[in-house]
């Protein structure tokens, strides 16, 4: 065979190999290397509750174990709260080492699986998550083909911890709470157990213990004010005072107050007598000490205000109480005597929004003819910040008149030496039209009250309504006018007069001898700047009406906490007269219908108001035999009766689930009936939707919004009910071993044993069909291009040979030149 | 192209032709005498002329530009792009319309889609189950769809299945809007919707759970939908083993549901149907399996205090049946037996008189703070010393004392040191309560509170399309670099025909070069 035989022979070799790489690639052929080896994908967890050192070596150990088992690019994620990127390094801290989150690493794993297939997963876990639903991304790996081999890495419990903390789930304000500390591991060195306890309002107490029995220490804890108390827990290195394990959020305890009931007395009745004596906790206090309960309104089951006055607490604590009443289902009952309704100033204030009565005047029926008298002498000119007495005394007399009614008459007269009638008596609609313009005067000159009630009474004297009020705003003294006789002439012409006495200088004694004891009220305005608000209330309550007398008493409805009407009500002897809201049920009323016992629902909470009280108005009612019925009956039905404890709080990975059962009986659907709000660790009053689930039962989900103190307050048909729940701290630091959840995972075969073999097995297995394999086809180029290469071989050389053969001469030229030279 | 850098190869064209400059192999012809060959012209190179390159080296220049265009990977426009289907298998698509299922025949309309399309990659998902590549859509694949629709809840696909490199289309009836709702705004390619019946009336959901007062009465509670588009009226009827229960007749107006409760005998199951049937056959009945509500049997030891086995008695979720008893899921011992070693125990100790608590109850925290019990702890007696061991957890404690304790081990076994049978426990429920929450640590499981549901999940009745799948837009192909062919295997083909070539003419020049020389030695 001669050398152009043996030269094609070859290339005809050379293209053969070339045309198998090309028939090969062209038909889904892979190069044996990394194009067609198992894709295996690492999830390395890289949270605080996993060991670095032993992780490390399972990674260690695991990558030549799949590289031996054929393994081709084998990609890593690094997991913690949220999985890294791809293969890349990640900062530790970008991960969320303080959470696990290995749904979420499972789904990136799918993703890149989407994107290039995957042979197989291979997570490095101690199976701890404290965000996402393993088993949920767990089963979707297996829709998705790709087996998960989990190689388990825990770390092994500490040398000594904090076991487990015990406390009582519930305690009363005075109480001592005891808090008992279990640890476990090796406690020969010394140790100290340091406890503390926050309670709702801020405050903090702490306390430790060495003293240690059987690995338990015990803490104690004074229930000081009602609320929940978080307890922290920290374990102490005696020596060093080196903290060794710390447990935050370890335990609640919902301190309750000493009573359910808050009973605020205004005047003494006899109601929270008989409630004691029928056994309800109550904790009676005077009406002025209702500023200090604002904060602790949370642990009562109701608050009885008896004869209170707005004035007898700051709008702190009514706000309190409106908003515990509404959103916490605190039951209210307020009972009416001399301070209360309109009498105590509850008019558009924020206690009588909750109420079921409106505490308006009776000016309806009984119309009234006001007139002003303003005094305008040099004194009322007086003031500061540009505004003296005189611009008060204006603008008092026009927000009164706006109040009145359209039935009303009104009058203006200014004096000083002298009177003026500056708006004559008319209807209250023109009259404080026209007040509201320019009064066209200035203070100046001195006071004489003669001429002024003189020209005031002239102008009453022509009304004809059925009540005529003087109102008398001065800040002088009460020069010659004989008392006596201007007092007789006010009650010849039924006259009741209001003075207000404004400023230090103003002559109070001689202005009360004026007006009367009966008839008329001298107010004191110490600052001028009130002038306008105690004049608006002290005309509402002057004009409010105590009804007295034998009055008669009917049951139109049945009371709240009763089936049937009772019969022969004994007679009442006063009430304050007031009007029901709207909803309100008005159960009892007097004979003129007006309500007597009335109650609703608002909110959350109960409300009854008693316009006559339950004391000295009702003298016959105390011996009456249906009387502890009656007492009983509203504290009870304030009060609520809780729904029998059945609100069950569950944990769920990424949510609460609350149900609550009812003893209302399988038919009740209506989700009306049933309310659930939610303070969370983020958010406050947060209600929950509802869902009735099975005869009596409802249930509603809460999205997790952290750790911490979730307080649930149910309210339904029957009452209100409170519920703590502490949903427990998820600390990474505070995992050991492995989640047992493992085993069931890998029972229902979701997750398998790191198995290298399994990798050989699925090799070219899943490959998604993609574009020819370029090895190959590299291959079949180099084959071909040597095919060419041998086939051309002796023109090759021969191109070559001419070139080599002269650069040898010229380089031999050279050399013998260079010999050549030194001769020369 | 994917990888443009190899077509710099290209450069290196002139060198095959370069090779080839020396015109076709020359055959060497064994001659007797030179004279023979005295006719033949000169040879252009000995007459100073260049030969003409070996005109192989066209093919092999096309083979070599060929190559290198496969190995750049270039890319074209598609026409018939990848497509993903994706297969809303909820309830409602059983829906007769009016011979087949609407899953039947949207799968129907989607294979003659996609058999116009002619497409050669696709992918078969259900919505249930989205990671599930079904692959083709054969007669199998579409059976098997059918048969378990409705089974689970379809979710829109997961944003890592979207891939813009392919179409997605989108078989549903339009009547659940959550599955329209995809991530990231995204819309389906194309929507075979099939949805032309708007009457159903089903049955969503069956809870049952034990009555309150009546142990052996079970209480039921079924919603009732009207998932179409006109008031219906249905009868309902209640069943168990024994038959017929009780029937009612409801009137729904169109997208409203009623609650019906029922009250029946404690039974092995229960079965609510609707009279008349309609489209969705699937609905209009529900059977619910009443076993986790059964009694639990639990060998109670004789030697228990009568107040404690009175509570165990009357436990509406307990059954107390002797000690040696195969069937007893747990045991009550009081120490008069050795304790099953494989069975969960609960485990009263009492060793001296009884002694008062030294203090309030303390729970552990492992009870959540709506499990534990509204006890004080007056009139609370123990009655023996109950030390923890290392991996116990101790449930309830007073003072220094551990009252009610998990212990460690593979089999759970609870011990109490509680005086459960004394005279001074505190009147009312308080041993019950106790009795029950042991037994439901004991048990890991809620005991007073068990329900037994089977729920199709809301809005599960639902056949009208909702006014959204109406508005989606038809298939519309986007732009046109977003689907994209792999030009690399036709040009491997072509080369591959090309080296075939190469490989004929190198066999005929071997042929050539050899023959001779075979021919003279012969």
């Amino acid at each position: 065979m001669n050398a152009s035989v043996a030269r094609t022979l070859v290339a005809l070799a050379l293209q053969g190999g070339a045309l198998v790489a090309l028939a090969a690639a062209l038909f889904g052929g892979l190069w044996p290397g990394e194009g067609g080896a198992p894709r295996l994908l690492v999830l390395v967890d890289r949270s605080q509750s996993m060991p670095r050192a032993l992780t490390d070596q399972a990674l260690a150990e695991l990558v030549p174990a799949a590289r031996s088992a054929g393994a081709g690019a084998l990609q890593q994620i690094e997991f913690a709260g949220r999985p890294g990127a791809a293969s890349a390094p990640t900062e530790e801290t970008a991960l969320e080492p303080s959470a696990t989150n290995i749904e979420a690493a499972l789904e990136a794993a799918l993703a890149i699986h989407a994107q290039a297939g995957l042979t197989g997963v291979a997570v490095i876990s101690d199976g701890h998550e404290s965000a996402g639903d393993a088993a949920r991304g767990l089963r979707a790996l297996r829709q998705a083909g790709l087996p998960v081999h989990w190689l388990a890495v825990g770390s092994p419990p500490p040398p000594v911890h904090i076991a487990e903390v015990l406390a009582p789930g519930r305690a009363r304000v005075g109480q001592r709470i005891p808090i008992s500390v279990q640890l476990a591991g090796q406690l020969q060195r010394p140790l100290r157990i340091r406890a503390s306890a926050r309670a709702h309002g801020g405050e903090s107490q702490s306390a430790s213990s060495e003293d240690l029995i059987d690995g338990k220490a015990m803490v104690e804890f004074d229930a000081g004010r009602s609320g929940a108390l978080l307890v922290d827990v920290v374990l102490e290195d005696v020596g060093t005072g080196r903290p060794i394990d710390t447990l935050v959020q370890a335990a609640v305890v919902d301190v309750e107050p000493r009573a359910a009931i808050l009973y605020a007395q205004g005047s003494t009745g006899t109601l929270a007598r008989s409630l004691k004596l029928g056994g309800w906790a109550v904790d009676v206090i005077p009406a002025g000490r209702l500023d200090a309960h604002a904060d602790g309104l949370a642990g009562l089951r109701a608050v009885i205000l008896e004869d209170v006055a707005i004035a007898d607490a700051g709008p702190r604590f009514w706000s309190a109480l409106a908003s515990a009443v509404k959103d916490g289902g605190l039951g209210l009952l307020v009972l009416g005597g001399e301070r209360s309704f309109a009498r105590g100033g509850y008019r558009h204030s924020v206690l009588e929004s909750v109420l079921p009565v409106l505490s308006e005047p009776a000016a309806l029926d009984q119309p009234a003819a006001i007139v002003f008298a303003v005094d305008k002498s040099g004194s009322m000119g007086q003031g500061s910040g540009g505004v003296d007495r005189f611009q008060l005394a204006q603008r008092a007399v026009q927000e009164t008149a706006r109040g009145l009614g359209e039935r009303d008459a009104l009058g203006l007269v200014v004096f000083d030496v002298a009177p003026r009638v500056l708006v004559p008596l008319g209807p209250a609609a023109a009259g404080t039209r026209a007040l509201e313009l320019d009064w066209r005067t200035s203070p100046n000159g001195g006071t004489r009250l003669a001429p002024a009630f003189d020209a005031a009474i002239g102008e009453l004297e022509r009304s004809a309504a059925a009540r005529r009020m003087l109102v008398l705003v001065t800040d002088g003294f009460v020069d010659s006018a004989p008392p006596a006789e201007l007092r007789a002439r006010l009650a010849r012409s039924h006259i009741e007069t209001i003075a207000l006495a404004v400023g230090p200088d103003a002559d109070v004694d001689a202005l009360q001898h004026i007006v009367g004891e009966t008839k008329g009220q001298v107010l004191r305005v110490n600052q001028a700047a009130e002038l306008p608000s105690i004049m608006r209330s002290g005309l509402e309550r002057r004009r409010s009406r105590v009804e007295r007398g034998a009055i008669a008493v009917q049951q139109r409805q049945p009371l709240p906490f009763a089936r049937d009407t009772w019969k022969d009500w004994p007679a009442v002897a006063a009430y304050l007269a007031t009007r029901p809201q709207t909803g309100a049920v008005v159960a009892v009323q007097s004979q003129q219908g007006e309500p007597l016992v009335a109650f609703h629902t608002v909110g959350r909470g109960r409300v009854v108001a008693v316009t006559s009280g339950l004391g000295p108005w009702v003298p016959q009612w105390l011996r009456w035999a249906e009387w502890p019925r009656l007492a009983g009956g509203l504290a009870d039905w304030i009060s609520g009766t809780p729904p029998g404890g059945a609100l069950a709080v569950k944990d769920l990975p990424q949510a609460l689930r609350i149900e609550v059962d009812l003893p209302t009986g399988p038919g009740l659907t209506d989700p009306g009936g049933v309310s659930i709000t939610v303070d969370t660790p983020q958010v406050k009053g947060q209600p929950l939707d509802l869902e009735v689930v099975a005869a009596g039962r409802w249930r509603g989900t809460l999205p997790d919004e952290g750790a911490g103190l979730y307080t649930f307050v149910v309210s339904t048909p029957g009452g209100a009910q409170r519920q703590l729940h502490l949903r427990p701290q998820r600390a990474e630091t505070r995992r050991w071993g492995l989640n047992p959840a493992l085993e069931a995972w890998r029972t229902a075969g979701l997750v398998g044993a790191w198995d290298p073999g399994s990798l050989a097995r699925k090799r070219d297995v899943q490959r998604a069909p993609g574009p020819p394999d370029r090895a190959l086809t590299t291959w079949a180029l180099v084959l071909f291009v040597a095919g060419v290469a041998v086939d051309r071989a002796s023109g090759l050389l021969a191109g070559v040979t001419p070139t080599l053969r002269r650069w040898r001469g010229w380089i031999s030229k050279r050399l013998r030149s260079d010999a050549s030279s030194p001769q020369e | 192209m994917v990888t443009p850098l190899w077509l710099l190869g290209l450069a290196l064209l002139p060198l095959i032709r370069w090779l080839h400059r020396g015109g076709r192999h020359r055959r060497a012809v064994p001659v007797s005498h030179l004279g023979l060959w005295r006719g033949a012209a000169a040879s252009p190179a000995g007459m100073g002329e260049r030969r003409p390159p070996d005109p192989a080296w066209r093919r092999r220049a096309l083979l070599y530009v060929l190559l290198l265009l496969a190995l750049a990977q270039p890319q074209w426009p598609q026409q018939q792009p990848p497509v993903t289907l994706w297969v809303d298998d909820s309830l409602s698509m059983l829906t007769r319309e009016p011979e087949v299922s609407r899953l039947a025949a949207g799968l129907a309309q989607a294979r003659s889609a996609l058999a116009e399309a002619a497409l050669s990659d696709f992918e078969l998902r259900p919505l249930s189950e989205p990671w599930r590549n079904l692959g083709s859509l054969t007669d199998a694949h579409a059976a098997s769809l059918v048969a378990s629709a409705g089974r689970q809840l379809p979710r829109p696909p997961p944003a890592a299945l979207l891939r813009g490199d392919r179409l997605h289309w989108l078989l549903t009836d339009g009547a659940h809007a959550a599955l329209l709702d995809w991530p990231a705004g995204q819309q389906p390619d194309r929507v075979i919707q099939v949805a032309t019946v708007q009457r159903n009336v089903g049955l969503e959901r069956l809870s049952a759970r034990r009555n309150a007062h009546d142990p052996d009465r079970i209480d039921l509670l079924l919603r009732l939908s009207n998932g179409g588009a006109s008031p219906e009226t249905r009868v309902l009827v209640w069943s168990t083993e024994s038959g017929e229960t009780s029937r009612s007749t409801h009137a729904l107006a169109p997208g409203t549901s009623v609650h019906v409760p029922a009250s029946v005998r404690a039974s092995a199951r229960v079965r609510a149907a609707l009279q008349p049937g309609d489209a969705l056959a699937e609905d209009d009945q529900i059977e619910l399996e009443l076993a986790p509500l059964h009694r639990r049997r639990v060998a109670i030891d004789a030697a228990c205090p009568p107040a404690l086995l009175a509570a165990v008695a009357t436990h509406p979720a307990l059954v107390p049946v002797a000690t040696d008893a195969a069937e007893a899921m747990a045991a009550l011992d009081c120490g008069s037996r050795e304790r099953a070693p494989d069975r969960p125990t609960i485990r009263v100790r009492a060793e001296h008189l009884a002694k008062p608590l030294g203090g309030p109850l303390r729970w552990s925290s492992t009870l959540t703070e709506s499990g534990r019990l509204r006890l004080d702890g007056e009139g609370l007696r123990r009655v023996a010393q109950l030390p923890a061991r290392p991996g116990d957890v101790v449930l309830l404690a007073a003072a220094d004392e551990s009252l009610i304790i998990q212990r460690a081990g593979s089999t759970r076994l609870l011990e109490t040191s509680l005086d459960l049978g004394a005279a001074g426990m505190p009147a009312g429920a308080g041993v019950p309560l106790l009795v029950n929450l042991m037994f439901e640590q004991l048990l890991e499981a809620p005991l007073l509170d068990e329900l037994a549901i089977s729920d199709r999940g809301p809005a599960a009745s639902q056949v009208v399309p909702v006014p959204r799948a109406r508005a989606a837009p038809a298939a519309q192909v986007e732009g046109g670099l977003r689907h994209v062919h792999d030009g690399a295997r036709p040009l491997l083909l072509l080369a591959l025909l090309v080296l075939l070539w190469e490989l004929v003419a190198l066999a005929r020049q071997w042929r050539r070069l050899g023959a001779p020389a075979g021919a003279g030695a012969a």
